[in-house]
């Protein structure tokens, strides 16, 4: 089944080097797909064509059937799609329902306008806070419900970000490598926990990810790119198996853990 | 009733009555002022706290003071219209203003900024015709509200009272909103806030708007209140000013323009007999405060009310370690 996301023939050029060169890809539904690549594959820079941090040089995007090429950052978060960043993005002085409530407000109330529309105010005030309650359930940082955000351990914030993207209701999360920073156990639990954003919410993932064994253990599909290019796409297994693979990416002596 | 609010309250009524006690012509000026630049040092901190410094706001409240003047000379248009539409236009040049000019952050906007107020400037010093070039505008009317003419300086003390005490009430009330937490969230990390939906320059351009109108009421309260407008009075020294009040009073808080605009507003004026001091004791505690209390006076009454000991202590070793480095 076909999922939301659709990119066709995207192409990034900074000056004469092309930092994602002609990468077409299509979410499933309820998929959780895995891109990984070495440094400088143009992993990152995929998900900023995405969801429009920086412009598109030639190709595609279309998201539900809705072409959003060269929509800014805050219309593709309205119309869905949420990413998260590579480091801990969270907002370090204010507390971690707070965190999660503003995920929740930026998303309901993106717009100044919105603000003037005083029931739509009133119903975002009202939700909010089972909203909260219920992410951090979800995200199991209950019991820090009051800390400041930037006293928590890196792990937890990286959670604590994970939250707020989905307190801003997303249909379609993209990951910008969770597990970079974690230790085992960390990233074990965020691979927990990126399942069950899929299973529990029902929300598609696409994860950009360094940490080969999570990717394996998590990912539904995989893409691989290099150079900007796109040079392998299957499950788990294959990819471990294609040797173009294991030549430009997982070096030769491969060790699996 | 505990001793703080007992203590709030008398301070309040210390603060309305003083100038009919003393009744000293000087020192009710003097608070005028420090009430009128409060207002301006308010919509200064709205721009601060979501991380544009803008050195326009001295230009934009004196299109707000030239507003009301024109208004009130050339138009006959009464007081408190007049004195609207002085923060109608100064919202309405942040309104026109704002979708270009912030686009750029950081240095860029300073200077972009900064080149904008000296155009609006020039603008008064060259259209002689219309804004009477070097000598302004002259023989404005006193402010008039409701048939009541503010001849007394004491009254005019109450009116910039009672409008700083409205935009220090409006700021506090934005930023305890859902607005505030924007505000907080584009200083601290604009990218975020637009991955989850903000629309960064929307709120920016409306932030904007709100300040200008403050910085536009500014200028109608001053023209009225000197019952000239000169050019000079609204150079990017102003918006400096501005911009220092905030930095001395503490930027985390609207208290701390308030406290600012009360510490720096009557410098001048006290050391006017002294006026080649005046600038090295303004540059001296400016030093002072940038190196030891970077949060301002709010800073340091923050770090008293919450785990005193802890924080003052870890200040005091900071000035130690400060001294052994030199």
């Amino acid at each position: 089944m076909s999922g939301l996301l659709e990119a066709k023939g995207l192409v990034k050029r900074f000056g004469g080097l092309s930092a994602v060169d002609d990468v077409s890809f299509s979410t499933g539904e309820r998929e959780i797909l895995g891109v990984i690549g070495p440094n400088g594959a143009g992993k990152s820079t995929l998900f900023n064509l995405i969801t429009g941090t920086i412009p598109i040089t030639a190709g595609t995007v279309h998201f539900d059937g809705k072409d959003i090429t060269g929509l800014k950052p805050e219309q593709v978060a309205n119309l869905g799609i949420v990413r998260t960043f590579q480091a801990a993005t969270v907002f370090t002085e204010k507390t971690v329902q707070e965190n999660i409530r503003i995920g929740y407000q930026f998303n309901q109330l993106g717009r100044p306008t919105s603000l003037f529309n005083r029931r739509r105010v009133k119903e975002f005030r009202r939700k909010a806070e089972s909203l909260v309650t219920e992410v951090l359930d979800f995200v199991q940082l209950t019991s820090y419900r009051d800390r400041a955000a930037g006293e928590l351990s890196y792990g937890r914030q990286k959670v604590l970000g994970v939250a707020m993207a989905l307190a801003a209701g997303p249909r379609q999360l993209l990951m910008d490598e969770p597990a970079a920073g974690l230790n085992a156990v960390e990233t074990e639990r965020m691979g927990q926990l990126i399942k069950l954003i899929r299973d529990v919410k029902g929300i598609d993932v696409v994860l950009v990810e360094h940490d080969m064994a999570m990717v394996t253990s998590v990912c539904d599909r995989i893409l691989v790119i290099d150079r900007g290019r796109l040079i392998a796409e299957g499950s788990p297994e294959e990819i471990q198996q294609n040797p173009d693979v294991i030549e430009a990416y997982l070096g030769v002596d491969l060790e699996l853990d | 009733m505990t001793m703080r609010s007992v203590l709030l309250a008398l301070g309040f009524v210390a603060i309305v009555v003083w100038p009919f006690l003393v009744d000293n012509t000087f020192y009710t000026h003097i608070g005028v002022s420090v009430w009128m630049f409060t207002i301006l040092a308010l919509s200064m901190n709205l721009m601060l706290r979501m991380g544009q410094l803008s050195l326009a706001h001295g230009a934009i409240m004196g299109l707000g003071a030239y507003t009301a003047a024109l208004l009130m000379l050339r138009l006959d248009v009464p007081f408190l219209p007049a004195f609207i539409c002085s923060g109608l236009v100064g919202a309405l040049v942040a309104a026109i203003t704002g979708p270009v000019m912030l686009r750029v952050k950081g240095v860029y906007f300073v200077l972009l900024t900064f080149a904008f107020g000296e155009i609006i400037v020039l603008m008064f010093i060259d259209w002689v015709s219309l804004f009477g070039g070097h000598n302004g505008i002259f023989g404005v009317p006193r402010a008039e509200l409701f048939g009541f003419v503010l001849r007394d300086r004491s009254y005019s003390y109450l009116f910039a009272l009672g409008l700083a005490a409205l935009a220090y009430l409006i700021l506090r009330w934005i930023y305890s909103t859902e607005t505030g937490a924007v505000i907080d969230a584009l200083h601290d990390d604009e990218d975020l806030a637009r991955s989850l939906g903000v629309n960064a320059l929307g709120y920016r351009i409306g932030i904007f708007i709100v300040s200008g109108f403050m910085a536009g009421i500014a200028g109608g309260f001053y023209a009225s209140y000197f019952t000239f407008v000169t050019p000079e009075s609204f150079t990017f020294w102003t918006a400096v000013d501005a911009l220092v009040m905030n930095i001395l009073g503490g930027i985390a808080l609207p208290l701390g323009a308030v406290i600012g605009a009360v510490m720096l507003v009557p410098l001048p004026e006290l050391l006017r007999d002294s006026q080649e001091y005046q600038i090295l004791f303004y540059g001296l505690i400016l030093i002072f405060f940038l190196k030891f209390l970077p949060d301002g006076v709010v800073g340091v009454i923050k770090s008293l009310s919450t785990d005193s000991s802890r924080s003052l202590g870890k200040r005091f070793m900071k000035i130690l370690a400060w001294r052994q480095v030199k």
